[in-house]
């Protein structure tokens, strides 16, 4: 479990500091198929925080299956981080405790008529 | 030229703001610009962000500038207390506040305070936050709502307005009788949004009117950037705010968008703001 609190912000907003959390706090975690990201003491995260730090760990053209959990989000499940899985294909989805739950949606999955 | 405020001044897209139409941005070098805000008796915040604004391109502009201060004193000291006076007197504008108090910062989260960078949109929400707590305004949860709000809005500014003289913040709480509730706002001197939103080749050509391109950016995914997976920004304020008893405001250029409790959006011509403002009141 990888403590964003520690990383000395109660608020996690930009998108420099989604490059720095990656950068210092998950450099090791690179090739982990889960990763748990605990938001417990993070007063509030904004879309672009959010948006940034899902493109460092779902890049763009790697079909790295992964799932990363949000665990402690400072709120529900808002329409706009759905809205940042839906650009980026990833499917995000709020747990019966309250936290996010990205993976990829599956290529497997037929293609729609 | 004299520009004499409203008597109740909100903001500088209402109707009966009778504001230049001349655009600071681009004036060369003329008479003196003199604001006049002595009949206010009131100064809403984006009120005040556009008198920053407005005065600072005009001083960057190498026209001189003078404020005059209201003769309320209280408004005079509300002005005084979240920066206006000294933000404007650091740039070189003429502002005569003698016997105005520097007042309470008791409901001011944060007052009026330049964001140059990411680092400082990170820096300014993070002291907002503590603010807030250590002045007990606002319910935690809310605090942290008004927090995202604002460093979306100062992260647009500082991505995307290109502004020489850079963009200005600031949250207030505030209770008239309807509930207590937090105020956000960010303005700046920049391009606006739909000079923006025309450097995305997809969109050149397609946005005539700058209420159209306020409206379109409030869309999701989009953006100035040809990145498909940007946009979020503006979007994600505008279904934040989406609900009732919150309220979003966004003036850029001649146009203005105005989402209230109804539910639904006004788009419509303003008078000119130079840059663009985005103020966005909710319950605290």
């Amino acid at each position: 479990m990888i403590e964003l609190r520690s990383f000395g912000q109660r608020a996690l907003v930009t998108r420099e500091a989604a490059r720095r959390a990656v950068s210092t706090l998950l450099a090791d975690q690179a090739v982990l198929s889960s990763i748990d990201l605990d938001f417990s003491g993070v007063e509030a995260v904004s879309p672009s925080f959010v948006d940034e730090l899902l493109s460092k760990l779902f890049p763009a053209g790697e079909h790295l299956e992964r799932v990363v959990r949000f665990v402690s989000p400072p709120r529900r499940l808002p329409n706009q981080i759905l809205a940042i899985g839906r650009g980026r294909k990833l499917r995000i989805v709020e747990s019966p405790t309250g936290d996010w739950v990205v993976s990829r949606v599956a290529t497997t999955d037929k293609p729609r008529v | 030229m004299v520009v004499k405020a409203p008597e109740q001044f909100e903001h500088a897209g209402q109707r009966e703001a009778r504001l230049p139409k001349h655009d600071p941005r681009t004036a060369q070098a003329g008479d003196d610009v003199i604001v006049d805000l002595r009949a206010c008796s009131w100064v809403r915040p984006p009120a005040a962000l556009w008198c920053l604004i407005f005065g600072r391109l005009t001083l960057a502009s190498g026209v001189p500038f003078t404020l005059l201060v209201p003769d309320n004193i209280g408004v005079a000291t509300y002005l005084q207390a979240i920066g206006l006076f000294d933000l404007l007197k650091e740039a070189g504008a003429n502002v005569d506040d003698r016997g105005v108090g520097k007042g309470s910062q008791g409901q001011i989260g944060v007052p009026l305070t330049k964001i140059a960078s990411e680092r400082d949109v990170e820096d300014v929400t993070n002291l907002a936050l503590e603010q807030l707590e250590a002045r007990q305004l606002g319910a935690p949860n809310r605090r942290g709502t008004v927090a995202e709000a604002f460093a979306e809005l100062g992260m647009n500014a500082v991505q995307h307005s290109e502004s020489a003289v850079g963009a200005f913040g600031m949250i207030q709480y505030y209770d008239l009788g309807s509930g207590p509730r937090f105020a956000c706002v960010v303005a700046d001197g920049g391009v606006g949004i739909m000079a923006s939103l025309e450097r995305n080749p997809a969109l050149q050509g397609k946005v005539f009117y700058d209420w159209d391109a306020i409206a379109m950016a409030m869309q999701e995914r989009v953006s100035g950037t040809a990145d498909p997976t940007r946009g979020i920004g503006l979007y994600a304020i505008a279904e934040e705010l989406r609900r009732p008893k919150h309220h979003l405001l966004i003036h850029s250029g001649i146009g203005l968008v105005s989402q209230s409790e109804e539910l639904e959006a006004d788009a419509r011509r303003t008078p000119l703001f130079p840059g663009t403002l985005a103020y966005a009141t909710l319950p605290a």
